[in-house]
């Protein structure tokens, strides 16, 4: 059976071989240079020094201008690479076996159809994993300076290292087994595997994702730079985390008017420290509400957990259906 | 004698229509069994569920005495199975068919089956997909019998087949049966492959059994009576089928201690085997049951 299994699967075996390979090959050698300028731009230190000032505010701006960009386009562009992997592969397993006949070969020989289908789940299933944990590694790598700076919860970073990647691939994988089973045709499940992962994967990352932990809330110093995007100063010490809201609040707490935003957005300042003397005179605090960057493994053991455990009960309803189905 | 196959109140429904109802067979062990019907009578809904491929509705299968039903690993290995179309992993080669063969069961008869591959000149290198129709056929049928089974089923072995390979593939299968005693449950909607090899006869039409036994018995049991044209239309027990001509009237009857004696002007005569499956084929659907 496993020779078996690797004979039917050892092609796809090979691809995810070379992609590993090759996005190794390209990440690595680009990741060199991300990790030079972060030591010669000073990025480290800055880091370290909390806000550090206008020296650092545009020390991390150059460095983040230059790679954020290209940080962020792996995650757009590997974004999809784990529900087309898995439904790729899980529709071969049953789809394929259908569309050409060859069930009716592959279950008179002498291993019970379950069985079959567990060892072939559980052989490729490995395989899946190993690509995937792979993959994570060389894009936490490459991602590592940038992640220093922009935290590990952002969409390009959280979605492709860690654990999540692999339980992407694993759900996608048990959706196209399913599908197999349900449509027989390859092309049609593995459309729909596809369309199943990115229904469950795109409410987790936008919605669900936010709630695996209540969020922390904190009044700081205001600072007018809050709202720059990735690019803007920390506002926490530490590790960036998951900012999901802030704003600045007037002394009761309360957001503060939206004459009161446009009036400090159009004026201008000689500097950051005059812009944010300005704010403190005015009495105005920064409240920011977060994720801290050190729920990173928390968060990735629920998701990898979610998507792990949705796999499972795919994986296991298609046995018991085929089990006591008919054909 | 022992039967091959058991076969009790057996059914399977697809939806809400029955593919297969109310199957009792009792087959056995030794014969080459022909199971015939035209297309969609659930000839290959039977052998999927002999062959455990599909789980009945209701009733019971047993081959050699095991539940086919279970699909356990036992079950399977008693049965070698080449389904319609004899389908192979296009992408493996020869050899690689026997190695899955090997690793997928719980008997494997490496040598037996490289001769007969070897016999015919296939190429164990060659990648099955570049095989010829009749040269994948020889290659399921090979990894049919190198499992050693006691009950070869074949799936319309001979269609898409040109003559020769017909001749060659029945020839491997009847080298089979003559070298090991296997029992052979084939099916096909082409008699006249049939009659040259098959000692026993299953008739199947719309979902149920029409007719079984041995050829022998079952030719023995039928008379073609020829008879001169009345306007009645004629009743009698164990009448098969009417066939009217100008002046004649034929009626094929199945003998037996009740049939009514003949005016002398009736003639009767043995029935082929052809004639036989066409007309029970040929009766209206009403009179099944």
């Amino acid at each position: 059976m496993i020779w078996f299994t690797w004979r039917q699967h050892r092609a796809q075996a090979f691809a995810g071989l070379t992609l590993v390979a090759l996005t190794a090959l390209t990440f690595l050698s680009y990741g060199h240079v991300i990790r030079g300028a972060y030591v010669d731009d000073g990025v480290g230190p800055c880091l370290r020094q909390d806000t550090g000032g206008d020296h650092c505010q545009s020390a991390m701006t150059a460095f983040m201008d230059r790679f954020n960009g290209i940080a962020n386009h792996l995650s757009t562009w590997f974004s999809p690479l784990p529900g087309l992997i898995g439904a790729i592969v899980g529709a071969s397993l049953l789809a394929r076996e259908y569309e050409q006949g060859t069930w009716r070969l592959a279950w008179t020989q002498a291993v019970p159809r379950v069985r079959w289908l567990t060892i072939k789940i559980l052989l490729v299933g490995a395989g899946i994993v190993a690509v995937t944990a792979a993959l994570s590694a060389v894009f936490t790598w490459f991602r590592g300076p940038v992640d220093q700076v922009s935290g590990r919860f952002a969409p390009g970073a959280f979605d492709l290292e860690g654990l999540s990647l692999t339980g992407y691939t694993l759900f996608a994988f048990a959706a196209g087994v399913l599908a197999g089973l349900l449509l027989r045709r390859t092309v049609p499940a593995i459309v729909t595997a596809f369309a199943a992962f990115m229904a469950v994967r795109l409410p987790v990352e936008f919605w669900l994702r936010q709630h695996y932990r209540a969020p922390v809330t904190r009044l700081l110093p205001p600072t007018v730079n809050y709202s720059r995007g990735p690019r803007s100063v920390p506002t926490t010490p530490g590790t960036r985390p998951w900012v999901l809201d802030q704003g600045l609040v007037d002394k009761s707490g309360h957001p503060i008017s939206p004459a009161l935003a446009e009036q400090i957005s159009r004026r201008a300042f000689g500097g950051t420290a005059e812009g944010d003397a300005h704010l403190r005179e005015l009495g105005l605090h920064l409240k920011v509400v977060y994720q801290p960057a050190d729920r990173f493994w928390t968060f990735q053991i629920i998701e990898a957990a979610l998507f792990v455990g949705l796999a499972a009960a795919l994986l296991g309803t298609t046995l018991w259906l085929l089990h006591r189905r008919s054909s | 004698m022992k039967p091959a196959l058991a076969i009790k109140g057996l059914g399977l429904r697809y939806g809400r229509t029955w593919a297969l109802r109310d199957c009792s067979l009792r087959l056995p062990a030794g014969s080459v069994i022909a199971l015939v019907g035209p297309n969609g009578a659930g000839k290959s809904t039977l052998l999927q569920l002999i062959t455990g491929l599909l789980r009945p509705t209701e009733g019971t299968v047993e081959v050699f005495g095991q539940d086919a039903g279970a699909g356990s690993a036992e079950a399977l290995a008693q049965v070698g199975f080449v389904a319609q179309e004899h389908p192979l992993y296009q992408g493996f080669s020869v050899s690689d068919l026997l190695r899955m063969g090997r690793g997928l069961n719980l008997h494997w008869d490496r040598y037996l089956a490289e001769r007969r591959l070897g016999e015919l000149g296939i190429p164990l290198a060659k990648r099955a997909g570049s095989l010829s129709g009749g040269q994948q056929a020889q290659v399921a049928l090979a990894l049919a019998l190198a499992k050693r089974p006691a009950l070869l089923v074949l799936d319309e072995p001979l269609a898409n087949l040109d003559p020769i390979a017909r001749r060659d593939f029945m020839r491997a299968v009847m080298t089979a049966v003559a070298e090991d005693q296997i029992t052979v449950l084939m099916s096909s909607h082409v008699i006249a492959d049939l009659e040259a090899v098959c000692d026993w006869l299953v008739l199947l039409k719309d979902g149920t059994v029409q007719l079984a036994g041995a050829i022998d018995d079952v030719l023995d049991g039928h008379r073609m009576l020829t008879g001169p044209r009345t306007g009645a239309e004629p009743s009698m027990p164990g009448l098969v089928r009417v066939t009217h001509s100008e002046r004649h009237i034929d009626l094929l009857v199945r003998t037996g201690p009740d049939r009514p004696d003949l005016h002398p002007t009736w003639r009767s005569q043995p029935v082929g085997l052809e004639e036989l499956i066409l007309a029970y084929l040929e009766r209206p659907r009403e009179t099944v049951r």
